[in-house]
């Protein structure tokens, strides 16, 4: 006889089969169309080319969009890196009152609808001159960049062994050699998270490049709102396939770093705990 | 006497203002000495090593490391070495790098530090480890990274923080004698915190017993055992017989402590307690003999309650004095094996091996 245990659960299947192709289907379709032959975006294509490649890669407006999302994506994630990092330090080791509204105060950018964020950003930089600038819109995304430095640093120190600091300090390390030398490299792969998490913030960001950018300073997701908006070309499809790879890129990196840490003995603190 | 390394005057800490830590501490560390600080967990034993180590600052009071005021002196600048309960090795680090690093601090060049290390791994025998990562070793074996990377750039004075407390019992032993050989031949000052009472009585030239905060008695292991200061002393370090009373009468050399079910207990008098003082009387169960004993000046009769063999020695639990937890004890192949529950027996001791403590 069988247990009813044993049976497969077969509708378990096949919903999870549903719900990924609902998710993953939308994404695919663009990879079908960006290879189009025709001009418009529609499915089916009349055929296949890698026209709209060679339009994507000569066409200077995609070009410096590209180039512009990249400088940006950079520095916020430079920027965002360094801020985060030394406020999830100074929040895990410092011994101060008012911890958990400290956090809740470096989160809200998390939590506030992106539009607000937008709108204050743009008075707030519009007051200092610093719309239709990069350098303004390095300074918002790094706004919105920060508390996912500051959670994934703060996840990571979780793991470390304050007691390390302190042994270093009894060997002769000042704070800032125990820092570099201790802390530093043991929770890189946290930091490094943190930091690709940083840059794919700003790198897809288009609500807040809408409000703070002018025509000279379009990022890649503004120049692909404003394709779809005014020109409808498939090189809008191969903009959406190079940013799928590049961020496919980006997660297999994130995981190769991790596992990498974790081979060397990074990721492993204090298990000898008594 | 020999010269203190270290003063504690007068020092208090309380992390929230209200409520202290350690209280009002008095304490003289001597150049060379194996001091163990031995204590209930909360006993504030921990917090005297921080102090000293520079991590938490006295809440009052002065602490001085060779006659310098060490208050605000941050800890990479009080060249003490510290050894922490969970190793605290740098796990990024192979063995030989964790021995480099205090080095490194001093600015020692690498052939002396290559050299150092050598030496370093020798003494802990640990010779062919250098290149391995602290993961790969053994509890035991990181314990002697931990001991060697804390004596390597040579402080004067080593502060060890229950640094044996997550071994079995066996090594454990075995690196208790490691550790005093290592003392005996390096010849620096140790501060040894623990609430193993057999550890403190094992490795240490003096030991502080606290208890809430203060120092209840300091002397060396067997002072504190023979003459424990008070009854809660001679409870925490080995075992006694403590039954309550009230002082009877006195003379010069002894007194009469009357238990409050009557029975009445000459002890050696050590203080001078007035006529009534409430008083606890500590025996302990070794000093206790089976069967009347001309001599001796305290003579009773007890009833056996359980034999409890513990292979090399047995106990006997005795309900005497109104309570029946009586411990005493006595070698494995004594007549007294032959002991039931119920039977009648005689248990007497010394004046002298029974001491009258306030409580």
């Amino acid at each position: 006889m069988r247990m009813a245990g044993e049976r497969k659960p077969i509708a378990l299947y096949l919903i999870t089969a549903m719900l990924l192709a609902f998710l993953v289907c939308p994404i695919l379709i663009i990879f079908p169309l960006s290879f189009s032959s025709g001009e418009l975006l529609i499915l089916p294509t009349p055929g296949y080319s890698l026209k709209w490649y060679e339009d994507f890669f000569s066409n200077s407006r995609w070009l410096d969009a590209t180039r512009n999302s990249f400088i940006v994506g950079i520095f916020t994630m430079l920027l965002a890196t360094l801020l985060g990092t030394a406020a999830a330090f100074g929040i895990h080791i410092g011994q101060f009152k008012g911890k958990t509204f400290l956090l809740g105060l470096l989160s809200l950018p998390m939590v506030t609808p992106v539009i607000v964020t937008a709108i204050a950003l743009y008075f707030a930089l519009a007051s200092v001159g610093l719309t239709n600038s990069l350098i303004g819109l390095v300074i918002a995304h790094t706004v919105l960049a920060v508390p996912y430095v500051l959670f994934t640093v703060l996840a990571s120190l979780q793991n470390f062994d304050p007691n390390l600091l302190r042994a270093a300090s009894s060997l002769g390390a000042s704070p800032m050699t125990g820092l570099r030398r201790i802390v530093l490299p043991l929770i890189a792969p946290g930091i490094i998270t943190g930091a690709l998490f940083a840059f794919v913030t700003s790198f897809d960001e288009l609500v807040i490049a809408i409000f703070i950018t002018g025509p000279g300073q379009m990022t890649l997701p503004r120049q692909m709102f404003s394709g779809l908006r005014e020109f409808l070309s498939p090189t809008l499809a191969v903009a959406a396939v190079l940013l799928i790879l590049f961020s496919l890129l980006l997660l297999a990196l994130n995981e190769w770093i991790t596992r990498r840490a974790k081979n060397r003995g990074l990721l492993v603190t204090n298990e000898v705990t008594g | 006497m020999q010269r203190s390394i270290v003063t504690f005057e007068k020092v208090t800490k309380s992390y929230d203002g209200k409520k202290a830590v350690v209280q009002d501490i008095d304490l003289a560390i001597r150049e060379g000495e194996f001091l163990t600080l031995l204590g209930p967990s909360g006993s504030g034993k921990t917090t005297i090593l921080m102090m000293l180590a520079g991590f938490e600052e006295p809440t009052h009071g002065t602490i001085t490391l060779n006659g310098e005021r060490l208050n605000n002196r941050p800890p990479h600048q009080r060249g003490i070495g510290v050894v922490f309960q969970n190793y605290a090795l740098f796990p990024h680090m192979t063995v030989g790098e964790n021995l480099a690093f205090p080095l490194e601090m001093q600015g020692i060049g690498r052939a002396e530090r290559e050299e150092r290390i050598l030496e370093s791994l020798a003494m802990v025998r640990l010779n062919d480890l250098a290149e391995r990562k602290p993961t790969e070793l053994s509890g035991g074996q990181q314990q002697r990274v931990a001991l060697a990377r804390a004596l390597i750039f040579k402080p004067r004075l080593v502060l060890m923080d229950e640094p044996l407390g997550a071994l079995d019992k066996q090594l454990r032993e075995q690196m208790q004698l490691e550790i005093k050989h290592i003392h005996e031949r390096l010849g620096l000052s140790v501060v040894y915190v623990t609430h193993d009472q057999g550890e403190a009585l094992t490795m240490s030239n003096r030991i502080a017993v606290l208890h809430q905060g203060r120092i209840q008695q300091i002397a060396s292991p067997s002072e504190i055992y023979n003459e424990p200061a008070n009854a809660f002393v001679a409870s925490f370090i080995g075992e006694s017989n403590q039954l309550e009373g009230v002082v009877d009468s006195r003379d010069e050399k002894t007194c009469t402590i009357q238990l409050s079910s009557g029975v009445k207990i000459i002890a050696a008098s050590t203080i001078q307690h007035a006529v009534g003082t409430p008083i606890i009387v500590s025996i302990r169960p070794e000093q206790v003999q089976l069967g009347r004993t001309k001599k001796a000046a305290n003579n009773f009769q007890a009833v056996v309650q359980e034999r409890i063999y513990l292979g090399d020695h047995s106990k006997l639990r005795l309900s005497f004095a109104g309570a029946d937890s009586f411990m005493v004890q006595h070698a494995a192949k004594d007549a007294a094996a032959s002991l039931n529950k119920g039977d009648k027996v005689t248990i007497s001791w010394d004046a002298g091996s029974c001491r009258a403590l306030l409580p």
